[in-house]
């Protein structure tokens, strides 16, 4: 029991780790260029880490005895059958996430179209207490995101679509074993999070080889010009 | 002095009428001719125009709704409980009339070239049908019918006349005439006045359909040079 304690402790303090390293990355790239996107980012990652924080998804305190309603009192308020305050949190992150998407690709007629399926998940938590329909969405959400990131090359996407893996891994489960592996799979976003928001990923898995040919060609020149 | 089961019966007779002229008459020749008229552009011009292809649209779901409501009171197989004629949720007749208003918006939105709310109505619709399926109640369909009814005619009336666009203005006047049956009786011997303005809003679809409805004159090339 000790070991599995220490085990969560480790897990929960990685990915926390992790997550303010993506937030320090994306800080700095605004603040270096300024650019509306990067500014959704930094809001997007700092919502994240408020999120994970509220949620008591932690496995630590699920083996202490999962008395979760002490810590965060507010977050399992229902309002109507199941829509709680971490159900909204957890769905505006991911909602955040196709705006980004969409705004990206300036897909100008779709604009509308996150406010209007945050409507409709809000709607059906109020509803009724299944909220397969909310995982399906994130699930479709995540799908566009990596397959939109992989196919243009680009890391921070695929930084995005493991927010929203993040997210979906901060549901609680009341078993030891699912939330162990739930606890696993937050530390493996985190890090992909971590990967794609720092520049790692661009660097090592898609490096953009043309941009890298012509800086070598002009070295090449500048020597030869030099000699000559 | 009439004998009130004369003027019931009077009525009824009338109203099915109303109800065959529509279905059988009005709108499979305002489709035809709207159709004709798509296909005959794309001929000419290579592409399909997409406010025809709206308009043509709406007339079609009105289409959907004139039968169910055909089928509820003419068919006797067919109860106005199935066709969900007076039903609060989603509905054959309300899937239709949902349609019918969102479509309205698109027009209103595309005519004047709001690039981001274009389908912003078809969205909230076909997700109120998607949460009805999950849920089983679509909680705001029938406010969300009104509002948007009531949106289109003002959207439209005002495109209309701001961009002298007899489409617009066109469908306005139908949403209108149509809309405005709901507050017409349909029992006793006001509803003659119900049977007076359905066939107001057929008719004027029809000639709305074959072309004639034509209220802004197109400009010459003489008055643009100010002659």
């Amino acid at each position: 029991m000790e070991t599995l304690l220490v085990a969560g402790i480790l897990l929960d303090l990685a990915w926390f780790i992790l997550a303010f390293f993506a937030f320090y990355y994306v800080l700095k790239s605004w603040i270096k260029s300024r650019y509306n996107i990067n500014l959704l980012m930094v809001f997007l990652v700092l919502f994240l880490i408020v999120y994970s924080f509220n949620t008591t998804s932690s496995l630590f305190i699920y083996l202490l005895g999962g008395n979760r309603f002490s810590i965060t009192p507010y977050i399992y308020n229902k309002i109507g059958e199941n829509l709680t305050i971490g159900y909204i949190m957890a769905n505006l992150l991911i909602l955040s996430s196709l705006q980004f998407l969409l705004y990206l690709r300036n897909y100008k007629v779709l604009y509308t179209l996150p406010i209007v399926c945050g409507l409709i998940l809000f709607m059906a938590l109020y509803l009724t207490v299944n909220d397969i329909i909310n995982i399906l969405f994130a699930l479709i959400v995540i799908a566009a995101i990596l397959i939109d990131g992989i196919r243009n090359k680009n890391g921070i996407e695929i930084g995005v679509a493991f927010i929203n893996m993040f997210v979906l891994s901060c549901f609680t489960v009341d078993m030891l074993v699912p939330n162990v592996i739930l606890g696993i799979l937050r530390v493996v976003a985190s890090f992909m999070v971590f990967l794609g928001f720092s520049g790692i990923l661009d660097k090592t898995i898609f490096p953009d080889k043309e941009m890298e040919d012509k800086i070598k060609n002009t070295w090449i020149t500048r020597m030869v010009v030099k000699k000559i | 002095m009439i004998n009130q089961d004369t003027l019931t019966l009077t009525i009824e007779i009338l109203q099915s009428i109303v109800r065959i002229y529509s279905v059988f008459i009005v709108f499979p020749l305002l489709l035809i001719i709207l159709s004709r008229r798509l296909i005959q552009e794309k001929q000419k011009t290579g592409t399909y125009n997409r406010i025809r292809i709206i308009i043509l649209s709406i007339f079609v779901t009105v289409f959907w709704l004139e039968t169910w409501e055909f089928l509820g009171y003419q068919v006797p197989f067919v109860s106005l409980e199935l066709s969900g004629f007076e039903a609060e949720d989603f509905s054959f007749y309300n899937f239709g009339l949902g349609l019918a208003v969102s479509l309205g918006i698109l027009l209103a939105t595309y005519t004047y070239k709001l690039k981001y709310f274009y389908f912003t109505s078809l969205y909230m619709f076909f997700g109120l049908f998607i949460l009805f399926l999950y849920t089983g109640t679509s909680l705001i369909l029938m406010p969300y019918i009104y509002v948007c009814a009531i949106t289109s005619l003002v959207f439209l009336f005002y495109i209309g006349f701001k961009l002298k666009d007899s489409g617009a203005l066109g469908v306005g006047i139908y949403f209108l005439l149509s809309f405005l049956t709901l507050f017409t009786p349909e029992e006793g011997i006001l509803a003659l006045s119900d049977i007076i303005m359905s066939f107001a809003y057929l008719n004027f679809g029809l000639l709305f359909g074959l072309g004639y409805f034509k209220p802004f004159k197109p400009k010459t090339k003489k008055e643009f040079r100010g002659n």
